[in-house]
């Protein structure tokens, strides 16, 4: 159901910084040091695009001793599709109000 | 400084566990994944901001699972807590107007008391209705009118403990909690339940 939803901005900034580099894997606080979005709002958009199959989280160890592992996202390619799909909406619904706002 | 440094890494740490126990078993790799993050937080007061969002991801998440396991109550469940929570109420109701059929009240006082208790009538044919009913989700008039109804409710019966107090807390708790509390939560719980099923009829 939450599907036909439009995704919320924070969901937006978050796709904005994962399509840059789809790739990449990317951890929580880098994530939330990109987008601005803080630990609250971040993770539980992180946790419905992972139960959606839109993200993808594995655990790499970390390169130093004694440090824990660390879980890293990446879009998967349904998700990075869906990510492009989204954005382009939300530019076009922009440009579609912004004429009207601007001579209002 | 450097105390203060190893302080709020402390608080951090306790705050970040804390997040960690509130989330749904089924999300323990999430919980890790917070918990291990804070070793790469730099070691000031952002880790402490960090974890208090870790605490607010939680308590949405196991919230979320909470609604879940809510609306998937059978249906069965749901009309026996309505049952129990208006149906007193709804005899009250019943004797109210008996008594004052039979002149045990002045109108106004007759008036007063059926005012507060109609909720346990409506109440229970609001929740019946939207319960076993395919039509949908109760209308945001009607979920208003039984918010206003129960909030009128908890008021008249207060103000009647206040003005005719009652000798000891043991004589009315038994009545505020059949008469006030129990209608209130069903109440709550219909909003609750209907609140979301519209949502999902929006979205679908």
């Amino acid at each position: 159901m939450d599907r036909n939803r439009r995704s919320s901005a924070h969901t937006l900034a978050l796709f904005a910084v994962l399509t840059k580099r789809p790739q990449t894997w990317q951890y929580g606080y880098q994530l939330s040091q990109l987008t601005g979005l803080k630990s609250g709002t971040l993770y539980p958009i992180l946790m419905r695009l992972c139960d959606r199959g839109l993200l993808e989280s594995k655990w790499q160890p970390s390169p130093q001793r004694g440090r824990p592992q660390r879980h890293m996202y990446r879009l998967t390619d349904a998700g990075a599709v869906f990510a492009r799909n989204e954005s382009r909406r939300n530019s076009a619904e922009r440009t579609q109000i912004e004429p009207a706002g601007r001579y209002a | 400084m450097n105390s203060l440094r190893v302080l709020s890494g402390r608080v951090a740490r306790s705050l970040v566990k804390h997040a960690a126990m509130a989330l749904p078993k089924e999300r323990g790799d999430w919980a890790q994944a917070m918990i291990n993050e804070l070793d790469y937080l730099p070691p000031d007061l952002s880790g402490v901001s960090w974890a208090l969002g870790c605490i607010y991801a939680a308590y949405s998440e196991r919230t979320r699972t909470m609604i879940r396991s809510f609306e998937s109550l059978p249906r069965w469940v749901l009309a026996l807590e309505m049952l129990v929570c208006f149906v007193p109420l709804t005899l009250l109701f019943a004797s109210v107007i008996l008594t004052g059929l039979h002149g045990g009240f002045t109108l106004p006082v007759c008036l007063l008391y059926c005012s507060g208790a109609v909720l346990g009538p409506l109440g229970l044919l609001a929740a019946l209705r939207s319960i076993f009913s395919k039509s949908g989700a109760m209308s945001r008039v009607a979920m208003a009118g039984l918010c206003l109804l129960t909030a009128w409710n908890l008021a008249a019966y207060s103000a009647q403990i206040l003005t005719f107090g009652q000798s000891h807390w043991s004589d009315w708790w038994r009545e505020i909690v059949i008469i006030a509390v129990l209608p209130a939560l069903a109440v709550i719980h219909l909003v609750f339940i209907n609140t979301h099923r519209r949502g999902s009829l929006i979205a679908a």
